[in-house]
């Protein structure tokens, strides 16, 4: 009885941080986001690629931002902007030689909470709903009512796209 | 003897309580004693049956094989032995055919010395006649059973049983209780024969003692009350009769001897009266002497009457001298009479004269009051319109009283307090207006806290992040920050709450103070009617002022002329009377003059006349002046003649006086003497009355 006690209390969880884009609820992998802002100034740069919207000037850092409403191919009409934030995500970005943190700001609707959800309570996406161009989504977690699909960071960006960022941080 | 206690019976209310009660008591034992003998009986028969059912019952079974094999030797045995149990006389077996099976000898209990007795004198041996024999004699009780063997009847077993035991049983208990009843009516007679004499005999023989007292007239003793019942009552009713004749007696007693005080009282009252009659018999004596007196002072009287009768012969000689003379004067009078008649028709004559002037002036007269009654009527139109006038003054002054009072001031009042509203508004918005500012300035605060509030929440979140990074040795900043994240969270809700208010004061202060704007165009629209009224209301009084005056001179001006008119009136009545006067006076003047001097001509000649019978006259009188003198002598005499009679009848007087004193004293002892007579009647009456009661 105790053993079986201990294991309940020993159960795999996943910390993830939510937040919206749209009507929907979005959860990434809490070891993968380093910051939460306020937008910051995004300055936009020439030969920029066309996924990118620019960079901000985070404490000396030149990081690149992505706008996630874009990203998920929803209508650009902004809601509270109050509410806006900049998620800092780690990872993001393939692994070079010299390209420090491989930091990204990700443009979102608003940052709800930390929220810890049983392994047990996710389960992967339907093949169905993924598509092609959405690899991104590695499960859905419940939270009681609410339904939180979880991104991995490093499948966010495709593989032509983190090439051509490696690239312009390059030049 | 019988005699005796039939006396004594008759005396005793006790003896006859005890002896309906012992009556009564006595009935209902006997009655109760039989039904329960009845009973006793009843019950002690049904159980001596059932008693021999039951024995029978069990020979029977017990001899069943001996009956169906017809074997005598062992019923004998069985019947032997069965009938020495108690109170049986006999029994006897009989098999489906009636043949007895048991013998003569066994079927009787021969230890009973009836049945012994009854069995000595008898010859046969037939059991069943015995048995009858016996059950007849000694009254006994037969019980008989049928004994079946599958079905058949195989024989019978008959039983006599004796009533003797159960008789003599039931005579004990009827003595008994015969006896326990005498005991208790012995018991209950004594006890109510004790309590009659208690409670019943000696308080009435003691109330008959005092009744026989008071009887023979000893109203000393009374009953002794002991205790509330009917004789308590009895004797407290004795006792209350015997103050009653107390008292009454005691009246009695007072009353005679007001009587005897009574009769002393009237004793000396009749010596009083015998005493005032004593003196009344002399008074009258001396009464008749005086009327004596009296008598020849009339005889007197009487001689001077005589003289007198033959003088009074003169006089009516004289008199008739002087009728003479009286007719001389009626012939002149008859002429008097006829120049009075002309004297008459020239009055008339004159009147006629003045009617006709009379009915002239008449004329006149009423044109001249015509004349009056106008000027009257003028005058009283003249005076409304005065009184009019003076009216119209007093109502145009009330109105510019009013309006100087009540409208200048209310207006004046309306336009102050305008202004005051007018300040109070501005006051009131620049108030508003303040309020709207500061809401403003509340509204940016709140801007900074909002902005505060979400960074401390992003702060919270970071922390968060970082502290679930950190792992297990996060977990407590982790929980810090979770907190501050949920404090931020609800400073943020409660902000906007604030905000929604400030907006909503913000709106109403905005609505306020647009109010305000229009209150003050409708306050200066006020004011500035309020003059305006104070205008016209000036104009009005300068109009009632006006008006005023106008009414005032009018109503001076009337009153001159009804002043003027009255004179004109009075001047006409003047001429009017003044008209009449001068008429009359010429007519009489002109007629009744003439007239006048004829009947002075005529009356002259009658006065003529009227001398020459006075002096006739004259010399009758003579005549009747010496019979009167004769007249006065005798007149004298008769003087001194009633003098006399004045002394004799003083004399009676005082006599009169004196009987009228006594009578007076005789009729106040008689009043005395009736006063002691009505006391004494209502003492006597009081006394029968008294007597009266004591007699009942």
């Amino acid at each position: 009885m105790g053993k079986e006690k201990k294991v309940a209390v020993i159960e795999e969880t996943v910390q993830v941080v939510s937040f919206q884009v749209g009507p929907e609820e979005y959860g990434l992998d809490i070891n993968s986001v380093a910051e939460v802002l306020r937008p910051l100034k995004i300055t936009p740069l020439p030969r920029m690629p066309r996924f990118v919207e620019g960079v901000i000037n985070l404490r000396g850092a030149i990081i690149p931002v992505v706008d996630m409403r874009k990203r998920f191919e929803l209508s650009e009409i902004k809601n509270d902007s109050k509410k806006m934030r900049m998620m800092i995500a780690k990872n993001a970005v393939a692994a070079s030689p010299g390209a420090g943190h491989q930091l990204l700001g990700l443009v979102v609707d608003s940052v709800q909470d930390v929220i810890t959800i049983p392994k047990k309570h996710i389960e992967s996406a339907p093949e169905a709903a993924k598509g092609t161009h959405a690899d991104f989504i590695t499960g859905m977690g419940k939270v009681g009512s609410r339904l939180i699909i979880l991104l991995d960071i490093t499948t966010i960006l495709s593989r032509e796209e983190r090439a051509a960022l490696a690239e312009a941080g390059r030049e | 003897m019988i005699g005796a206690l039939k006396e004594k019976f008759r005396n005793s209310i006790g003896l006859k309580f005890v002896a309906a009660l012992t009556a009564v008591i006595s009935v209902l034992m006997i009655v109760g004693t039989i039904f329960v003998a009845r009973m006793l009986m009843k019950g002690q028969y049904g159980a001596l049956e059932s008693h021999g059912l039951e024995l029978a019952h069990y020979l029977g079974k017990a001899g069943t094989d001996a009956i169906f094999m017809k074997d005598p030797a062992t019923i004998e045995g069985l019947v032997f032995d069965a009938v020495r149990s108690r109170d049986m006389l006999y029994t006897h077996v009989q098999d489906g055919s009636g043949a007895v099976l048991s013998g003569p000898f066994a079927s009787f209990n021969r230890e009973n010395p009836d049945v012994k007795a009854l069995l000595a004198n008898e010859k046969s041996d037939d059991v069943v006649t015995l048995a009858a024999t016996v059950r007849k004699k000694l009254d006994a009780l037969e019980v008989s059973i049928d004994i079946n063997y599958q079905g058949a009847k195989i024989g019978r077993v008959t039983m006599g049983f004796s009533r003797t035991r159960i008789k003599k049983e039931a005579w004990t208990i009827i003595a008994l209780l015969l006896g326990t009843s005498v005991g208790i009516v012995f018991a209950l007679s004594a006890v109510v024969h004790i309590m009659a004499r208690k409670m019943i005999v000696a308080p009435a023989a003691e109330a008959e003692a005092v009744a026989w007292n008071i009887s023979e007239g000893n109203l000393t003793q009374s009953v002794r009350v002991r205790s509330m019942d009917e004789f308590g009552m009895l004797g407290r009713g004795l006792n209350r009769m015997i103050v009653g004749l107390k008292t009454m007696i005691g009246s009695v007693r007072d009353a005679s001897l007001h009587v005897g005080s009574m009769s002393g009282q009237v004793r000396d009252i009749s010596e009083k009266i015998t005493n005032g009659g004593r003196e009344q018999s002399e008074a009258v004596e001396e009464a008749a002497s005086s009327v004596n007196e009296m008598h020849f002072a009339l005889k007197e009287i009487a001689g001077n009457v005589e003289n007198l009768h033959a003088s009074s012969e003169h006089t009516s000689s004289a008199v008739l001298e002087m009728a003479a003379s009286v007719d001389e004067v009626a012939g002149t009078m008859s002429s008097l009479t006829t120049s009075i008649e002309d004297t008459s028709t020239a009055i008339a004559q004159m009147s006629a004269a003045i009617k006709q002037t009379a009915e002239n002036v008449e004329i006149l007269s009423s044109a001249a009051e015509e004349t009056a009654a106008s000027a009257n009527e003028i005058s009283v139109s003249v005076r409304e319109v005065e009184s009019n006038a003076k009216q119209s003054a007093s109502l145009a002054e009330a109105v510019a009283a009013d309006a100087q009072q009540l409208g200048v001031r209310s207006i004046e009042k309306t336009i102050d307090g305008m202004k005051k509203i007018e300040s109070a508004t501005r006051q009131a918005a620049d108030v508003v207006g303040r309020l709207r500012g500061r809401s403003e300035s509340i509204g940016s605060i709140l801007t900074v806290i909002e902005d505060i509030t979400d960074q401390t929440g992003l702060l919270a979140l970071n922390a968060a992040i970082l502290a679930a990074q950190a792992g297990e040795h996060g977990k407590g900043f982790a929980v810090v920050a979770a907190e501050i994240r949920e404090l931020a969270n609800r400073t943020a809700l409660s902000t906007q709450e604030i905000g929604k208010l400030i907006t909503a004061v913000q709106d109403e202060s905005r609505e306020a103070s647009e109010a305000m704007t229009g209150g003050l165009v409708v306050v200066e629209e006020g004011a500035r009617l309020s003059q305006a009224a104070g205008e016209a209301l000036r104009k009005i009084l300068g109009r009632a002022d006006q008006s005023r005056d106008m009414s005032r001179s009018i109503s001076r001006a009337s009153a001159e002329q009804a002043k003027g008119i009255k004179q004109v009136s009075e001047a006409v009545d003047k001429i009017n009377e003044m008209t009449h006067q001068i008429a009359r006076a010429t007519h009489e003047q002109r007629s009744g003059s003439e007239q006048i001097a004829k009947a002075s001509e005529k009356m002259r000649e009658i006065t003529r006349f009227v001398k020459s019978a006075m002096v006739e006259q004259a010399k009758g009188g003579k005549g009747i002046s010496g019979a009167v003198e004769e007249i006065n002598a005798k007149v004298g005499m008769v003087n001194r003649a009633a003098g006399e009679v004045r002394a004799g009848s003083d004399l009676v007087v005082k006599a009169m006086d004196r009987i009228k004193s006594i009578v007076k004293v005789n009729t106040v002892l008689a009043v005395g003497l009736n006063d002691t007579v009505e006391i004494m009647a209502s003492l006597s009456d009081s006394l029968k009355k008294g007597v009266e009661k004591f007699k009942i």
